[in-house]
């Protein structure tokens, strides 16, 4: 299971953390969003990015 | 645009795997025979090839196409991270960056220590495990688009050919292939086709239809390179 997790996303929690965050703010405000919806998908994987280099170097 | 670049990207992925795998191979084939790292290594191919032509195509056939873009978007998304995280350490400095010729004398290190039993385990776990990302992307590509399995695995048997007739030439591990480069594109490329087959699976519409993935790319790009900056090392005096 451990090495099933590594293999997928490297061991990384804020990885999987962004894309279920974007994922479940792009359903519930998909609507609000608009055109803009595409693009602030976008933005939240970006930061998600930055945000997985701050995690312990493996 | 997508079958190009889904060759280009399976290609440059398979490369960076196989120059790995061909280092393993290349430390077993020294220290415990050719004839056991070379059946060893074609047992694992034959796995990963029918692996991948076995899922692929089933994929296809049996999961709707948007449910199959959504999860194989998170998942390409998700090996992205892996290649362009490790990436951006590496070229900031805070991780080693990959030297083949130090993977070689550790891999012969460990493998006098061990039994000969172990030798064709190692082979064979090598080529296993650094080509099952090849072949779950190669997967990933040719379900989330029809038409693509091809070109797909064109790019990863191509690579993979250059890299075994290459090492079998040469006899020697590759120290000048810039392998740090190709993972840091391989990461953005992976990346990008994750956000971009995640969001159309989610529904969600690109301003600029599929010419939308080359913007994708420059973000990706353009962010990683920021953040390579961004987190440099100062040098030591």
């Amino acid at each position: 299971m451990r090495s099933a997790y590594k293999f997928v996303a490297g061991n990384s929690r804020i990885a999987p953390a962004g894309i279920v965050l974007a994922v479940v703010l792009e359903l519930a405000l998909r609507g609000a969003l608009g055109g803009w919806a595409a693009p602030c998908y976008l933005g939240i994987l970006l930061l998600t990015l930055a945000a997985a280099t701050l995690e312990p170097v493996q | 645009m997508h079958a190009w670049v889904a060759a280009g990207t399976t290609f440059l992925a398979s490369a960076v795997e196989c120059v790995e795998a061909a280092t393993i191979v290349l430390a077993v084939g020294y220290t415990a025979g050719w004839r056991t790292a070379l059946s060893a290594a074609a047992w694992a191919i034959v796995l990963l090839v029918g692996l991948a032509a076995l899922l692929g195509p089933a994929l296809v056939l049996w999961v709707p196409l948007r449910v199959l873009q959504a999860v194989i978007g998170v998942f390409l998304a998700l090996f992205g991270y892996t290649w362009l995280r490790k990436a951006i350490w590496r070229y900031s400095g805070r991780k080693a960056m990959r030297d083949e010729q130090a993977a070689f004398e550790a891999t012969i290190a460990q493998l006098r220590e061990q039994e000969r039993k172990f030798a064709f385990a190692t082979a064979f776990n090598g080529v296993l495990l650094e080509g099952l990302e090849v072949s779950v992307v190669v997967i990933t590509f040719s379900a989330a688009r029809a038409g693509t399995f091809l070109w797909a695995a064109a790019g990863a048997l191509a690579a993979a050919a250059i890299v075994a007739c290459t090492a079998a030439l040469l006899r020697h591990p590759f120290s000048r292939v810039p392998e740090n480069a190709m993972g840091f594109i391989v990461g953005v490329m992976l990346l990008s086709f994750g956000t971009y087959w995640s969001a159309e699976g989610l529904g969600l519409r690109w301003w600029a239809g599929e010419f939308t993935l080359v913007w994708i790319v420059a973000a990706y790009l353009f962010t990683a390179m920021l953040l390579v900056g961004a987190w440099r090392r100062p040098a030591r005096a």
